[in-house]
């Protein structure tokens, strides 16, 4: 009936489309809890602005994810994500199967303001030879760089930042 | 020195909080509901006692053309005619008589003057948003409004030049409506639950009642600054805190709370968000040792634990995380990935021809991986509906 000029017209009856049912047992938020539990206590959650981050779940049938921060990324940007007292940030991602729980990818990327960068990655699909499956960026030795690494866990990443990067001791 | 941490069962009301100042008080207030230009008639051409006329009501649709295109309402249409056939009054209105418009021609050169009602309290949810949506249109985009009549073929006649006037105040007001009808309309597509434009519109609890619904909705977690709480300890706490009053002077906790249920009031219905957990980082004990030590001396048998109350320290936030939400549907998905095309300045088709391609500034994209994923869950979520 209309051709333009109206959010609400193009989408019309979807907007009112009543939502799923409860979703409290979804394995997105039981993950979501697992790295809650590092920033929850102290001394962690003292280093944290706010005193907490943001993640956020999403489940769907085959795949669950979880996600902290979006948009570009680089020593400019407003931090967003995991966002730390001293204003350095962690975007995070992780891309689970929901049949088995078998982690799918993981994207780990810790962000210094005006300053390095480092990413843990998890890339099963594009893994060869020379693209290692688990492997870490590091801003100064350009993206192309790929260093092999174990598989880490987002909470060893959230320790590890705390530990060596924001902790009031360093 | 970590502070203790208390993990405590607690339920809504043992919270004190002060209404949500900084964190994204989406909407500041609420202008009435109502909207009358009908003022600007100082000389109606027509008087209840003049000649009887004809009268012919038709279904048509009032279209607001402008350069973003033709935007449409279903109206009903009660024309009036002069004994010589002339136009008297062109009337519109839509089932819900949430938007009246007259028109009467003026005879001077061809032009039309008109009035206009808007009535948004009580209306069907929907309706008041497609009307003010339409509204919207009318006084804030250049273009012509005409009728059409649903005629074989449809017929269609020029009313008026676009925009309509409206005075400055009156159109911040529609504008703060219209957002607010909008977040309505959001609450209502997540919840399930419908709440009409409200009638009282000086009702602030409601109004921060709704922001807060928003808030949760919309990423699960609200920050929220609470004057006080209370929570129940048993005497062994009791007697621990006791200790730390006469030891230290103070007894700070930080705390974990486990809430089964959260519903909130916003205007004329309660919404449930279902459970929550809270945390505060900080808090400091201000129940006195005196009333305490006369509770654990004179307290009966059947007495198991005792309330005491507790003030944030530094204004320490509350933190609220709704285990329910956001909820992931398709349109939330497709939300997100216009979101991703705004931002990265292309489309999802090309993104994920780059990305498969193995194009580098694809695999740059740093919320790559999500992009793609929620384009598999957009997929996944369409084969279901």
């Amino acid at each position: 009936m209309v051709s333009g000029g109206s959010r609400y017209w193009k989408l019309g009856k979807s907007l009112l489309r009543k939502p799923e049912v409860s979703m409290t047992s979804d394995p997105a938020r039981a993950r979501r809890q697992e790295l809650w539990r590092v920033l929850r206590y102290g001394p962690y959650n003292k280093l944290l602005r706010g005193g907490w981050a943001q993640i956020k779940p999403e489940y769907f049938r085959h795949f669950y994810m979880i996600s902290a921060g979006k948009g570009r990324i680089g020593p400019e940007t407003e931090p967003t994500g995991v966002i730390f007292s001293d204003g350095s940030f962690l975007r995070l991602f992780e891309k689970w199967r929901s049949r088995d729980n078998a982690l799918l990818e993981y994207s780990y990327h810790y962000q210094v303001p005006n300053g390095v960068s480092v990413r843990y990655e998890m890339d099963s699909a594009a893994a060869t030879p020379d693209h290692p499956e688990y492997h870490l960026h590091i801003s100064e030795l350009g993206d192309e760089c790929r260093l092999p690494t174990g598989r880490v866990s987002g909470e060893e990443i959230l320790q590890m930042i705390f530990e060596q990067f924001v902790s009031p001791t360093t | 020195m970590a502070l203790k941490q208390e993990d405590v069962s607690s339920q809504q009301g043992d919270f004190v909080a002060a209404p949500l100042a900084s964190n994204g008080n989406l909407l500041q207030s609420l202008p009435n509901g109502f909207y009358d230009k009908s003022e600007t008639f100082d000389t109606e051409p027509l008087r209840e006692s003049q000649e009887a006329s004809e009268t012919v009501i038709r279904s048509v649709d009032l279209i607001a053309s402008t350069s973003a295109g033709d935007t449409t309402l279903p109206m009903i249409h009660e024309a009036e005619f002069w004994p010589n056939d002339k136009v008297r009054r062109l009337h519109f209105f839509d089932e819900e008589k949430t938007l009246d418009l007259d028109f009467y021609p003026t005879g001077a050169g061809g032009r039309t003057e008109g009035k206009t009602k808007v009535q948004l309290v009580g209306k069907p949810l929907e309706q008041a948003l497609r009307t003010t949506e339409f509204f919207d249109v009318l006084v804030g985009q250049t273009g012509e409004l005409s009728v059409q009549f649903p005629n074989e073929p449809p017929e269609r006649l020029h009313l008026t030049e676009l925009p309509m006037s409206i005075s400055e105040p009156e159109f911040a007001a529609h504008q703060d409506r219209l957002r607010s009808l909008r977040a309505l309309q959001e609450v209502w597509t997540e919840t399930g639950v419908e709440v009409r434009y409200p009638d009282n519109t000086e009702d602030r609890e409601g109004l921060d009642n709704l922001n807060f619904v928003l808030k949760a909705i919309r990423s699960g977690w609200v920050v929220q600054q609470v004057t006080d709480f209370r929570t129940d300890f048993p005497a062994s706490g009791i007697r621990e805190l006791c200790d730390e009053l006469q030891s230290r002077g103070e007894a700070l906790r930080a705390f974990y709370f486990e809430i089964p249920r959260e519903t909130y009031r916003v205007f004329n219905k309660q919404i449930d968000l279902g459970p929550s957990r809270r945390y505060l980082s900080t808090a400091r004990l201000t129940t006195s040792l005196e009333e305490m030590v006369w509770w654990l001396t004179e307290r009966r048998e059947d007495q198991t634990t005792f309330s005491v109350q507790w003030e944030p320290v530094e204004e320490a936030p509350l933190h609220i995380f709704f285990d329910q939400w956001p909820r992931t549907s398709l349109a939330s998905v497709e939300r997100d990935l216009r979101e991703f095309e705004t931002i990265y300045e292309t489309t999802s088709d090309v993104f994920k021809r780059g990305w498969i391609e193995r194009e580098t500034w694809a695999r740059d994209i740093p919320d790559g991986k999500r992009w793609l994923s929620l384009l598999e869950a957009r997929k996944e979520l369409t084969q279901e509906t």
